[in-house]
């Protein structure tokens, strides 16, 4: 089964280099772990992003072969560079990984943290999902 | 040189380095210049891309960092970067597999390209 504690050391780690923020959530925006500043702080990136990523999924279904999850171009990665700061938002198993960094990480760097975050939770996170729906 | 001439001129050395279609639209979707490649998947020109990204840009703008300047998009098999030129959009969709930060540049290039026709649209609005 899975492991708060454990999850939110996890995300503890990431919160190196320029990534100030680190959430764990479900679809919906509800937070499972943090690591952030203030809760406060944590639960406003937690809705926007969930909000950000449902609106990006429900704009893919088209029909059409571009950017359909039948063809395997499913969303993977979203990234969203602001004026003080950058947030990239990925889906292991049904959950949603959001990391916030400041404005002088780089791109690059937060795409390979979200990306190794995810796959590294993925696979827990699966054995969990059945019990999600 | 037209506006249209001009654009394609600066988006096509980028369609060797991956990149599918360029777009500039309104905030919803209406399309002002394009130019798309013969091998770019159906559904490029979509308006549910740009209003996707009008909402979320406004949403982004809310997390408290201050206004969102683009957003990235990766999916399976292409790349989505849009960029606020508000009122308009820039939308590139390029290979999954294609270098990001050239194309995010390439985004800045092009809202320089387009900054007097936001300025003539800004003073309508």
């Amino acid at each position: 089964m899975l492991k708060p504690k454990v999850i939110s050391q996890v995300l503890r780690q990431t919160t190196t280099g320029g990534i100030k923020a680190a959430m764990l959530m479900n679809t919906g925006g509800s937070l499972l772990a943090f690591a952030a500043a203030s809760d406060r702080e944590a639960r406003i990136y937690a809705a926007i992003a969930a909000n950000l990523w449902s609106t990006y999924l429900k704009s893919a279904m088209t029909g059409s072969s571009f950017r359909n999850e039948a063809d395997g171009d499913d969303l993977r990665i979203l990234i969203l560079p602001c004026e003080e700061g950058v947030v990239a938002v990925a889906a292991p198993s049904t959950m949603l990984l959001c990391l916030v960094g400041d404005s002088t990480i780089e791109l690059g760097l937060l795409k390979a943290k979200v990306e190794a975050v995810s796959k590294h939770l993925q696979e827990p996170l699966e054995r969990v999902a059945s019990y999600q729906q | 040189m037209s506006a249209k001439e001009s654009f394609q001129q600066l988006v096509q050395p980028y369609f060797e380095k991956g990149l599918k279609s360029a777009l500039l639209t309104d905030r919803e979707g209406v399309v002002i210049l394009e130019y798309v490649s013969p091998e770019a998947p159906a559904g490029v020109t979509d308006p549910s891309l740009s209003t996707a990204f009008s909402i979320a840009n406004n949403q982004a703008s809310k997390m408290g960092l201050k206004r969102n300047k683009s957003i990235i998009g990766i999916y399976g098999l292409h790349q989505v970067i849009q960029i606020d030129c508000y009122p308009l959009i820039i939308s590139l969709v390029a290979d999954a597999t294609a270098n990001t930060g050239l194309f995010l540049d390439f985004g800045d290039e092009l809202q320089k390209m387009v900054e007097p026709m936001v300025a003539a649209l800004q003073d309508k609005h």
